[in-house]
């Protein structure tokens, strides 16, 4: 769309966290927008297209004066957008459930809009909730009472939204804005007429409220607390490896099946070798890690909507402060384990700008989704899948949490270490707002939403991870190629150039070629799986392609160095994106060059001491 | 930074002054009258924003546990609020404030 600012026509999506404004837009644009059940998930502003409409979706606020970053980058935003004629209205997006303190932000707003001419229309969302006998909403007597257009609608079942494009299209023709309906200045008034109003033409009762209590008296109990808490977690990180495992041998089985097809189909030669050793071994390799990829996102998608993540926010509030951290630390903690960059952004809503400093500079240790198909390739290969407990808990699946465990125990330390750093630099300088938490309804998570969500986040990370992979993997492949053809990997320029770099990676028991797997995951890690798969292609030179963690085992890896393996990975910070997200976030080139280089530092030094710990306890 | 006393009601510097929203045990509701006057500004603004405001009845729902957060429910939502700002927030003569369970 090519429009001059006259003709543009802006909608801003306002409210409160949490009031289903980016639900909304998705519904209004067809864009997948991250939704969450948690209070400031939208931390930037989005924009999209509908019907010749630009809706823009802003992050959350309680009120024009900003406390936390993410306030500050919506009311910007939306200052900006006042003086722009290009500004055709504002929805302010109500929460029906919450309509006394949804109102207190329209009641502010409006005065602002009507100074400027713009229109705001109240969109009273989450009207499917309403319902039993105290519920009642009566859109009527609110929009004479305010002035301003009100429409009940529901983002999640669709209700009322066909009412709400009607009045966007055709505001100019009605008069804005009802002169007559004075609002209060002060604070104080206008909490008092959004509670007049609520009373007037609200929900009767606060049963919502009620029945959230109810379960609150378990998650946030003082005895059962925490231990639902680590229940919940163990369930996460068991179901990555268990529930992921019928999926994951799907997928192998299905690139196996499409390598001989095709392979079958190509003369034999270069094209053939390329296509099955850069192709099906290399891209293959990385593919078969995707469901567990997949199943993550699932996990953390069912919890982000069912409120529960709020809570945990209250429960880890103290025990992350010894770290120096905040309870809206652990949001951005646990999102790390999808992936570090939404991560970055989603601690724009911690109150203290030290400590949100130091949660973006500790999130990379926690294991991202991309190193899950490294770990899972290491496990999967070398240690044995026994079953303790009566077959209850996998040793597998054990030590697969003890890796998670541990990016989480490095982070906290991490944290502790930055924590004394700065505070004598920054303590007194970076005021710190309050900790101050809405807790949203628990809500059942729906089945289709997640599955939806989960889908197009493991796909958009696949297509986002595919083509560095594939370039590396061309690269190791020509160089393992050449000059002798497949079968001749020893022979090949790629040796020559892992003999040079072996002895620097020799203390953490690595060969040559895994040395050439980790420099090569210096881009980004994930292209680790790629350009070992690719290596086993090479030496198999066309057979039947042996599963790649087998074939680490004959070329000689053995438990020790596997170990080493698993420990430099989970500790380094292989990831160009996360470095230049993270300089952009803290505002200062000093805060990924210092995670950077301490990382891999660590990482090293890590990995060295436990092969020689591995070693000495007699892992060969 | 706040790292520090945190235990208001085994403060004694709090002890025997008036009321504020840190020692209201949970269960029971009490009425606002005004802030702390070291409580900053903007935090304060934010507060009544929210509805912790003077003549607001507020109850507390519950306390977190490890002395964090505890949760008060005002204006028709439910907040967590640290105890080092609650502290800040002054609390009338009784007023239904009887540890009904609410
Ligand atoms: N039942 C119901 N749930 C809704 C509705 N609209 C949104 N939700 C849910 O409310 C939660 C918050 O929705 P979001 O769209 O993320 O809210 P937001 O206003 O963008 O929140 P922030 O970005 O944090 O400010 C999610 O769990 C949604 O699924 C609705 O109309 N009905
Ligand atoms: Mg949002």
């Amino acid at each position: 769309m090519t429009a001059s600012a006259a003709d543009r026509a802006d909608v801003l999506l306002v409210g409160n966290p949490n009031s289903g404004k980016s639900l909304l837009f998705s519904r209004l644009t067809g864009i997948a927008q991250k939704v969450a059940n948690y209070p400031g998930v939208t931390t930037e502003v989005r924009s999209g297209h509908a019907g010749g409409l630009v809706i823009h979706d802003y992050p959350g606020i309680y009120s024009l004066e900003p406390l936390t970053l993410d306030e500050r980058v919506a009311i910007e935003r939306l200052e900006k957008a006042l003086a722009d004629p290009g500004t055709k209205a504002i929805v302010c997006v109500l929460d029906a459930t919450r309509l006394e303190r949804s109102l207190y932000l329209l009641l502010e707003l409006l005065p602002r809009a009507r100074a400027v001419h713009v229109p705001v229309i109240a969109a009273v969302n989450v009207i499917d909730e309403l319902v039993g006998p105290s519920a009642r909403l009566d859109p009527l007597g609110l929009s004479s009472a305010v002035g301003c257009h009100f429409i009940g609608v529901s983002a999640k079942t669709g209700q009322g939204l066909d009412e709400l494009r009607a009045t966007l299209h055709h505001l100019d023709r009605e008069p804005p804005w009802d002169e007559r309906c004075a609002v209060p200045a002060s604070i104080e008034d206008r909490k008092r007429l959004a509670r007049r109003l609520t009373r007037a033409h609200g929900p009767r009762d606060d049963v919502l409220l009620k029945s959230q209590e109810r379960i609150d008296r378990v998650f946030l109990s003082t005895a059962l607390g925490l231990p639902v808490f680590l229940l919940v977690m163990a369930i996460l990180f068991q179901a990555i490896f268990t529930w992921a495992a019928p999926l994951m041998s799907l997928v192998k089985d299905g690139v196996a099946a499409a390598g001989t097809f095709v392979g079958g189909l190509l003369p034999a030669g270069i094209a053939h070798d390329f296509v099955q050793d850069a192709v099906f071994a290399g891209i293959g390799a990385f593919l078969t890690f995707v469901p567990q990829i997949f199943i993550l996102f699932l996990v953390i998608g069912a919890l982000e909507d069912s409120g529960y993540l709020a809570r945990a926010a209250v429960l880890l509030h103290r025990p992350l402060g010894w770290f120096g951290l905040s309870g809206r630390s652990f949001l951005p903690l646990l999102s790390g384990h999808a992936c570090a960059i939404p991560a970055m952004m989603a601690a724009r809503t911690i109150e203290s700008p030290r400590r949100r400093l130091i949660t973006v500079m500790v999130i990379p240790f926690t294991s991202c989704s991309a190193r899950l198909p490294i770990y899972a390739l290491i496990i999967g290969g070398f240690i044995p899948a026994v079953s303790l407990v009566k077959g209850l808990i996998g040793l597998q699946g054990l030590v697969f949490a003890g890796v998670y465990v541990f990016g989480i125990v490095n982070a906290l330390l991490a944290a502790a270490v930055l924590d004394r750093l700065t505070r004598r630099k920054l303590g007194g300088r970076l005021g710190d707002a309050p900790f101050v938490v809405e807790l949203p309804p628990y809500r059942v998570p729906g089945v289709k939403p997640i599955l939806v969500a989960a889908a197009s986040r493991s796909w958009s990370f696949v297509r986002r991870a595919a083509p560095v992979i594939f370039a590396v993997v061309v690269v190791v492949w020509a160089l393992g190629y050449f000059p002798h053809g497949s079968g001749h990997l020893e022979q090949s320029w790629l040796a020559s150039l892992g003999h040079l770099l072996e002895p620097v990676f020799r203390p953490m028991g690595a060969d040559w070629k895994s040395a050439v797997g980790i420099v090569s995951s210096f881009v980004a890690r994930e292209v680790f799986v790629g350009t070992m798969g690719t290596l086993n292609g090479l030496e198999e030179a066309g057979e039947h392609l042996a599963q790649l963690s087998s074939a680490l085992q004959l070329g000689g890896m053995g438990l020790a160095s596997a170990l080493a393996l698993l420990v430099f990975y989970a500790t380094s910070l292989q990831c160009a994106s996360t470095l230049v997200v993270m300089r952009k976030e803290t505002g200062t080139a000093k805060a990924p060059l210092l995670a950077f280089v301490s990382m891999s530092t660590l990482a090293y030094v890590g990995a060295v001491v436990t092969f020689h710990i591995a070693r000495a306890l007699g892992a060969t | 930074m706040g790292e520090a006393g945190l235990d208001f009601e085994n403060q004694s510097q709090y002890k025997g002054c008036m009321r504020n929203l840190a020692q209201l045990p949970p269960g029971a509701r009490a009425r606002i009258d005004g802030f702390g006057t070291e409580l900053r500004p903007e935090v304060g603004r934010r507060l009544r924003e929210l509805g912790f405001m003077d003549g607001n009845v507020v109850r507390c729902v519950r306390r977190a546990p490890f002395g964090g957060p505890r949760v008060y429910a005002v204006s028709g939502a439910a907040f967590a609020l640290e105890m080092n700002i609650a502290a800040h927030v002054l609390l009338g003569p009784a007023d239904g404030d009887d540890g009904v369970r609410g």
